[in-house]
């Protein structure tokens, strides 16, 4: 039995033997009540997050954490005791329950969170002893840092720092027994959480990046609040996108080369399929997956012209949008239609690099490829018989027939506008071509595609985004939904080229972007004689609005760098942070470690030497008296602290009657020298003073 | 007297229940960042580790290069808490805060501002008549979150506590040195049966009836008669009177009852013990030599006890 006992008790505590080691801990303190005002403030801050968290978690849930965070302020306001257990049971039930009922189970960040939040308040209004504030905070730590899932973005984090300043404050109230006051509590609190940002960020950006999952935690919604660009593209629908100025992605372009606003045709997806005047992607056949290793010659795999990299948004869709035409990409997999898809969905923001050059390089096309890119469903009627006999008529190439459209684009009266008329149902193609003639880019580039197919030249319709707005003077381009375009590529003499017929038909959509285009629009003036000057103005803002444009300017500058740094920091970024700091390829987990150590440990030291307390420096003449103040120890004489030197040389004098005359003098000159202000010489007096006081030696008698 | 500043070396440190807590929740959630690979929750998590390294700064900080004193205690009466007194200063220029000083199961909170010094008397509780050394002191803290619990190595004061025995009255005070039994006369009657011992200039806290008014008419000068009790002037409190039923813890609180008593009625009394006859006296010297005898019977041999007196 003893032998069986031995071994399992040094399992039992592994820390035995270090503990061994240490002095025995002194029984802890006794704990002692929160303040009241402590509590309230802790109340304040519950409230808060259970507001801030209604446009998270169900308005049923929020409501219900509301209720109780109420209930336990006025517990807290009148000083009641906390509910009895039965109805604590009760509420945690009804509210396990309630997530249950709402979400359908526990899987879902929102369930979590929403469980979180009850957690929060059901512990806060059970709370009655110190530990129990203890958990209410750190659950708050814990709320406020999950809320990061649904907003990453910077006025998050700035509200989530405040809010750790504030709950550490309330942990500082809670953990001192005396009440201090607020402003104090906060100022601490603000330098602790100040002082732990540097060391923050060097963890931040040093801390190896582990890919990988923990199976247990509840799995992310199925992007809920993402857009993304349809796999269909149906007249009349992208024009709806418009006005979605949610930001899809934001690129900067290396070296600072940047294309021309004409030149940024984002390409996303490419839809060979139509029927009926609509447009559908082809799944990704895995025989259309160009890899590097079979194509490379194909590839000329250099870079592009242009470099640059791109943050995206989160999104749903499997495209990613690169600049026409790619010539490397890191992420995803390339198609032969040049678009990239991914086969796992980013939960978030995610980053990449890519780099393209404006002219597409020959692309293998077998000979049931080229068939599949003639198939039409829509077809010509009569008068558009004719019109496609007059092009191909005498032409001499496939490139000229495709001017001698865009040619007729341009003449006609075709009109470019968001809200155009819904067309005939059974033939849309030929109902646009000659009675509504108005539409958005997608009418144009589908129309365009039909008739290069009827004119047996292989073509598709391409989707994607149209320039973008360019911030801080081009550092870097947004894109937003509204930037959606939709576009043709004809394959001409071996190659395939971008043919854009809403440029010749709204050449300041293409020249000015979707925003400059919207404005105008917005202020009637398109058209008119103002056009020319309205332009002026907004490409050329005086004034207030110039201030404004820089004000905007230089937040979504910075928003821009938090995503890129923050937001999306990852494996690669720290690769590249590394590669600039001079450490090329070393971003292995020991050197990570290393420096993550080095610097860390170099911070904490810093601190403690920096925040270590500093003796307060006495005067020579100070230190000198408190030695003649000491040669009273052995006799168990101590100075008072209330005790002036003269009061405490009588003292003196009754108990050491033949010193009397010494101490006396001893004191005198101290104040001589400390209060006079002729005392002459002081250095020499000081000197004077000292050796009387190494000659003293108190005698009893 | 033993000068103790708290150094590096004397510090130790460890986190709390609440710290091992706070690190549970960092560690979910890390489990969440890197299961979301949510960066901004990545921060979060490095912000809350770095606030928990940085209060081990302050815990730290708070408590380092502080200094403890201990002074001589005075003696009490078993029952009674012993007092040590003990100083702590700060002779640095930051505050210390929630700075708990324990020693046994004796807690107290202080506070010291920058160079302030602290006198706390520590209360420990007698069981014990005779010496009490101090316990072993500790200073500890939790400031400034809770998740850090800093204390020290032991500074054991090198002082100690006399505890007299705990005063009992089991049995009638002796009237004289010979007589027992005799019911003892109340205070105001004993004052009755004073005798005239002559005229004192007044002093303050002389009783107004014993002003002696007709030396005021005269001489313009308050003038006190003085008495003298004859009668109790000297009292013999011996062990060996006692009854025999009566333990030795009992006799000494008996006679330790009676030294109070016989040095409030300014007596002149004598104690007779066993081993020591403590001579006729009286005064606050031969009060407390007679009480030292007691609270050290059986414990120190005679002749050997030290001469300090508080």
């Amino acid at each position: 039995m003893a032998t069986l006992k031995n071994p399992l008790k040094f399992i039992k505590n592994p820390l035995a033997p270090l503990l061994n080691k240490l002095p025995p801990m002194p029984s802890q303190p006794p704990t002692h009540q929160a303040h009241r005002s402590t509590l309230l403030q802790l109340s304040l801050l519950i409230g808060i997050a259970v507001v801030l968290h209604f446009s998270i978690a169900n308005a049923l849930i929020a409501s219900f954490a509301f209720a109780i965070f109420i209930l336990k302020t006025i517990i807290v306001f009148k000083n009641y005791s906390p509910p009895p257990k039965l109805i604590l049971m009760i509420l945690t039930i009804a509210s396990l329950g309630m997530v249950i009922y709402v979400y359908g189970g526990w899987n879902g960040q929102r369930a979590g969170i929403s469980f979180l939040i009850l957690l929060v308040a059901l512990k806060f209004l059970e709370s009655e002893s110190l530990r129990d504030y203890y958990i209410v905070c750190l659950l708050l730590y814990f709320l406020a840092a999950s809320s990061f899932l649904f907003d990453s973005s910077i006025v998050n984090i700035l509200l989530v720092v405040a809010y750790t300043i504030a709950t550490t404050g309330i942990l500082l109230q809670i953990s001192n027994p005396t009440k201090v006051p607020l402003k104090s509590t906060l100022g601490m609190s603000t330098s602790m959480v100040a002082k732990a940002l540097p060391l923050a960020i060097l963890l931040f950006f040093f801390f190896p990046r582990i890919q990988g999952s923990f199976g247990f935690l509840p799995s992310s919604d199925a992007g809920s609040t993402a857009t993304s660009l349809s796999d269909s593209l149906v007249a009349g629908e992208l024009a709806s996108s418009a006005f979605n100025n949610e930001l899809a992605f934001r690129v900067e372009f290396v070296d600072g080369v940047t294309p021309k606003q004409e030149q940024l045709y984002w390409r996303v997806k490419t839809m060979p399929l139509e029927e009926r005047f609509q447009w559908r992607v082809s799944k990704p056949e895995p025989q259309n997956f160009v890899s590097k290793s079979t194509n490379s010659e194909d590839l000329k795999l250099d870079k592009g012209e242009w470099e640059y990299s791109i943050l995206h948004e989160q999104s749903t869709d499997r495209y990613l949008p690169y600049l026409d035409y790619l010539q490397t990409k890191d992420r995803g997999i390339r198609l032969r239609d040049f678009s990239v898809y991914v086969t796992r969905r980013a939960l978030d923001t995610f980053s990449y690099n890519g780099s393209s050059s404006a002219n597409s390089f020959a692309e293998f096309s077998k000979p049931s490829e080229r068939q599949a890119l003639l198939q039409l469903s829509s077809r010509p009627n009569a008068k558009m018989q004719l019109l496609l006999n007059t092009w191909r008529e005498g032409a001499s190439s496939d490139a000229e027939i495709v001017n001698r459209v865009y040619e007729y684009f341009k003449s006609q009266p075709f009109e470019y506008t968001l809200t155009p008329r819904a067309l005939d149902d059974l033939d849309p193609f030929n109902d646009f071509m000659f009675e509504s003639q108005s539409g958005y880019c997608e009418h144009y580039a589908s129309a365009f595609t039909i008739i290069m197919r009827s004119l047996n030249i292989p073509s598709r319709v391409v989707v994607g985004y149209q320039g973008g707005s360019r911030v801080n003077d081009g550092q870097f381009i947004e894109v937003r939904y509204s930037d959606a375009h939709a576009w043709s590529e004809v394959w001409v003499d071996g190659q395939w080229r971008r043919v854009d017929p809403t440029a010749t038909i709204s050449p300041e959509r293409i020249n000015l972007g979707m925003e400059a285009l919207l404005e105008l629009w917005d202020s009637g003036l398109i058209g008119s004689n103002d056009t020319g000057l309205a332009l002026e103005n907004l490409l050329n803002p005086t004034g207030a609005s110039k201030w404004f444009k820089q004000i905007s300017d230089s937040w979504k500058s910075a928003s821009y760098q938090w995503n890129k740094w923050i937001v999306n920091y990852d494996f690669n970024s720290q690769r590249q942070l590394l590669k600039k700091l001079g450490m090329d390829h070393h971003n292995s987990v020991t050197t990570l470690v290393g420096i993550m150590s080095l610097g860390g440990i170099t911070l904490l030291l810093f601190y403690f030497w920096q925040l270590v307390p500093k003796t307060i420096e006495r005067d020579p003449l100070q230190r000198t008296y408190l030695k003649f103040v000491h040669k009273f120890k052995r006799h168990k004489i101590y100075k008072k602290p209330s005790e002036t030197p003269l009061e405490f040389s009588q003292r003196l004098a009754s108990l050491f009657p033949p010193s009397e005359d010494d101490i006396e003098q001893i004191t005198n000159q101290y104040y001589q020298l400390r209060y006079s202000i002729e005392s002459g010489d002081s250095q020499s007096d000081i000197k004077q003073f000292k050796s009387l006081i190494a000659r003293f030696k108190p005698k009893k008698s | 007297m033993t000068d103790f500043t708290i150094s590096r070396k004397k510090l130790y440190i460890l986190p709390t229940r609440v710290g091992w807590y706070y690190a549970l929740i960092l560690f979910a959630l890390f489990g969440i960042a890197v299961k979301f690979d949510n960066q901004s929750a990545f921060m979060m998590l490095f912000i809350l580790v770095s606030v928990g390294l940085i209060a081990m700064v302050y815990t730290h900080n708070n408590v380092v290069d502080l200094q403890m004193d201990s002074h001589p205690s005075k003696s009490v009466f078993l029952g009674q808490s012993a007092l040590f007194p003990i100083t702590l200063s700060n002779q640095s220029a930051k505050p210390r805060h929630a700075v708990w000083l324990i020693a046994g199961g004796f807690h107290q909170l202080t506070q010291l501002d920058a160079g302030q010094n602290q006198t706390i008397e520590l209360k420990l509780p007698t069981v014990q008549r005779g010496y009490l050394s101090c316990e072993p002191v500790n200073l500890s803290s939790l400031y400034p979150i809770g998740v850090f619990f800093c204390w020290t190595k032991r500074f054991v004061p090198n002082e100690r506590c006399l505890v007299y025995p705990q005063p009992l009255d089991l049995v009638a005070f002796p009237e004289d040195g010979t007589q027992q039994g005799k019911e003892q006369q109340s205070a105001n009657v004993l004052q009755g049966a004073e005798d005239y011992a002559g005229m004192k200039a007044y002093q303050d806290g002389d009783r107004m009836r014993d002003i002696h008014w007709p030396s005021l008419a005269k001489t313009n000068k308050l003038v006190s008669i003085q008495y003298e009790n004859n009668s109790n002037a000297s009292v013999n409190l011996s062990w060996f009177t006692l009854p025999a039923s009566l333990g030795v813890e009992d006799r000494l609180s008996q006679l330790c009852y009676w030294v109070i008593e016989a040095e409030q009625n300014g007596q002149s009394y004598q104690l007779e013990m066993p081993n020591q006859t403590i001579e006729f006296d009286k005064g606050l010297v031969h009060y407390h030599e007679c009480l030292r005898a007691l609270a050290l019977w059986g414990e120190t041999p005679v002749g050997e006890t030290p001469s300090k007196e508080s």
